[in-house]
């Protein structure tokens, strides 16, 4: 079966529902059938599929302005294509467009402005694999290596006899739902620009990271106790407030087709 | 600079703990296990039985590449210490000289080709080598992923002295 998605309006297609649940019902017989390799084709459809869905519900969320739950969709889109791409031919992940959608949830998740996370540290008794159920040791496996598929399953290790030990705040976390800001509080400006002029979930577009000088006056608003705007890691006052042009980061946006209306250069400051 | 990013350390130093004083403190299991390895990962900085998740994977990938390597705990007593932090804790390692010369090579495939690890970053692990005399030396470095250049210089240093 055949259907277009790229847009909003097409993931409401209730074929998607049923495609996902001929998929699994596909996939059980395979494994009663002892056909692994039709099981996996099958986990990897549906992933592909689910993929595509939150990729194009969480750019219409940004949108909308849901930073936060586009946020956590596209973590979702980052954890799933990680898997995707480790369990499938490089033609399967170009036709999906995998490839795609991982860079461009890479690309969406730099131009937040989050950078403060909570981080919970624990003690991990055992592990046990999710295929299994082998309990992990040192001296001790099975022969399912973690993050592979079998029979249509995701083998991952499952942690038993947790112990808590703490919460730090951390500025790279590994798990991106826990971010620990207000989204009141932060300047959302660089996606919403991107915003402005994307129209579709596919449409290409790329960011290019330089810089921009931008005249003394400019800065007026700018304390000099605060951080310079060139990031230079010392206050503006020691920095950059005494020349001419100041010299800050700025983002090019690149697309493939002509944008008419061009919106103008934001200034941050 | 924020207050998040932590500041690079780099440190080499002689150190106290001896192969003698590892097998004094192990229990007979233990003992045996560890007896005669090339390499010997030793449980987080700080703690006495809790190894840096991923610590099994690291074992494995040593004995992969033909390094003889072991866990310093019985399979009874191996725990894991998670922390969520994107940062790498790769542990700390109790190294024969013997394995001087294919270390770097080893440290750094890992780093780069199985996990993937990009130059920006955080990194976080301890070397502790052992001279054919029997006495140790240590090289500890907390810092980004592009500076570990120092660690291997250190490498190279032990590895022409020993």
């Amino acid at each position: 079966m055949k259907f277009e998605l790229t847009t909003l309006e097409h993931t409401k297609n209730p074929e998607i529902k049923w495609v996902l649940s001929e998929l699994e019902k596909v996939k059980e017989q395979a494994v009663v059938a002892g056909d692994e390799e039709r099981a996996n084709n099958c986990w990897r459809e549906s992933e592909a599929l689910q993929l595509t869905l939150i990729y194009i519900e969480a750019l219409h969320k940004i949108k909308r302005r849901e930073y936060r739950e586009a946020w956590y969709d596209l973590e979702r889109c980052e954890i799933k294509c990680q898997f995707v791409l480790r369990n499938s031919s490089e033609e399967f992940c170009l036709n999906k467009n995998i490839y795609f959608i991982s860079h461009q949830v890479s690309n969406l998740q730099s131009l937040y402005p989050y950078c403060v996370f909570s981080s919970p540290g624990m003690v991990v008794g055992y592990y046990s694999c999710g295929i299994c159920d082998h309990k992990i040791r040192p001296r001790s496996r099975c022969s399912h290596v973690k993050g592979k598929i079998y029979n249509g399953k995701l083998c991952v290790h499952v942690a038993h006899d947790i112990e808590l030990k703490e919460i730090s705040i951390v500025s790279k976390p590994a798990q991106k739902y826990s971010v620990v800001h207000n989204d009141e509080t932060l300047d959302f400006s660089v996606l919403e620009h991107l915003m402005a002029i994307l129209e579709e979930a596919f449409e290409e577009w790329d960011v290019i990271r330089t810089t921009r000088k931008f005249p003394i006056d400019m800065f007026s608003r700018v304390e000099l106790d605060s951080d310079c705007p060139c990031k230079g890691g010392i206050k503006f006052g020691q920095c950059c407030s005494k020349k001419a042009e100041v010299e800050i980061p700025h983002l090019d946006f690149v697309f493939r087709r002509d944008i008419p209306n061009l919106p103008g250069v934001r200034f941050p400051y | 600079m924020s207050i998040l990013e932590k500041k690079d350390r780099f440190e080499v130093k002689e150190e106290s703990l001896t192969r003698a004083e590892l097998v004094r403190k192990a229990s007979l299991s233990l003992t045996e296990i560890i007896k005669e390895k090339s390499l010997i990962i030793l449980p987080s900085h700080g703690t006495v039985d809790e190894f840096y998740a991923g610590s099994l994977d690291t074992l494995d990938y040593l004995n992969d590449n033909d390094v003889d390597a072991e866990i310093y705990s019985t399979d009874e007593d191996y725990k894991e210490l998670s922390l969520h932090g994107a940062d790498i804790w790769l542990g700390t390692f109790f190294v024969s000289s013997i394995i001087l010369p294919i270390l770097t090579n080893l440290i750094s495939s890992y780093i780069y080709d199985k996990l993937k690890a990009q130059k920006e970053d955080g990194i976080s692990l301890k070397l502790i080598i052992e001279r054919e005399s029997g006495s140790t030396v240590s090289i500890s470095f907390d810092g980004k992923v592009e500076k570990l250049d120092k660690v291997f210089t250190a490498i190279k240093e032990l590895e022409n002295e020993v």
